[in-house]
């Protein structure tokens, strides 16, 4: 069943609170941010981010619980994304999508917070990263098995892997690699975005769950600029090596 | 930088997901319950105490 007025109802809604949020910040950061290190979001959104979820931040430290357990809760909640793409559910998939993504900041900020942090954490926390993504990517491909777009997932999956499997390799030399147009977050985001902008305008066209053309476009996205971040940080890791 | 509130991050994260259950899945009543929390959260937002005048994390 198509829900027109509650997609037209959601969109307002959606717009009005990025323009409440995020117009200070975007005039913030075109004033002093560059995309380098920050990725395409900028380390003012990044900030930004960082500081309207801090409430939950100091509510995971009062209550003491484990940093890795909050890295580990990424797991079911990959899952359940994973199962929301797989069934064409688009726009509950990127509300889970963007909700793993805010576990992924708190359990950093909370062991920071908590004096926790440390070299096993951050190994635990990739390791599940790379896992939640395979989900949801997995669920996409499952998504997606019979149409072009599946090539576009895979090339985005593998995109996804190799930006960290780049970082992770020079780190491994000695080299600090941090680089790239589209690290995580930015894959949060685009993903998200796209998986709900697409259900919203699927409704408000009654066009059907077939309407998936915004989709495809997020995907081809994340695909190339996946693809383009590895290769920056290959370029910086030789030049760095010599 | 504002801080958020937690009631204002309940109230967003409510209310989209009580969007999605309707548009996705057609689950009207639980979907409705969850905007309904969810705007309930928004309004508490604006009154909660915690939020002035913090800094930044």
């Amino acid at each position: 069943m198509c829900h027109p007025w509650l997609a037209a109802g959601a969109s307002c809604f959606i717009v009005a609170l990025l323009i409440r949020e995020l117009s200070p910040v975007v005039g913030d950061r075109s004033s002093s941010s560059t995309v380098g290190e920050s990725g395409l979001l900028g380390a003012h959104l990044r900030s930004w981010f960082r500081s309207r979820i801090s409430p939950l931040v100091d509510v995971l430290v009062a209550s003491g619980i484990e940093p890795n357990r909050v890295s580990l809760a990424q797991l079911p909640a990959s899952a359940l994304c994973g199962l929301a793409y797989a069934y064409g559910w688009m726009f509950t998939a990127g509300w889970i999508l963007m909700a793993a993504g805010t576990l992924d900041v708190l359990d950093g900020e909370t062991a920071r917070r908590q004096g926790r942090a440390g070299s096993r954490g951050a190994f635990l926390d990739s390791l599940v990263d790379r896992y939640g993504e395979s989900m949801v990517f997995g669920g996409l491909a499952i998504f997606y098995r019979d149409v072009w777009i599946l090539w576009g997932v895979l090339a985005a999956w593998a995109g996804a892997f190799l930006v960290s499997y780049a970082r992770a390799r020079a780190e491994s030399l000695g080299v600090d690699c941090h680089e790239g147009l589209l690290q995580r977050p930015e894959r949060y985001v685009i993903l998200g975005g796209t998986s709900m902008a697409s259900a919203v305008a699927a409704n408000l066209w009654c066009g059907g769950s077939e309407h998936q053309g915004l989709m495809a476009t997020g995907i081809c996205v994340l695909a190339v600029l996946g693809h383009v971040t590895a290769l920056q940080r290959a370029r910086h890791a030789l030049r760095s090596l010599g | 930088m504002e801080r958020g509130s937690t009631f204002g991050i309940a109230g967003v994260f409510l209310s989209l997901l009580g969007v999605g259950l309707i548009l996705d899945a057609d689950w009207t009543w639980p979907g409705s319950g969850l905007i309904a929390a969810g705007a309930w959260c928004l309004w508490k937002a604006r009154e909660d105490p915690k939020r002035e005048g913090k800094p930044s994390a």
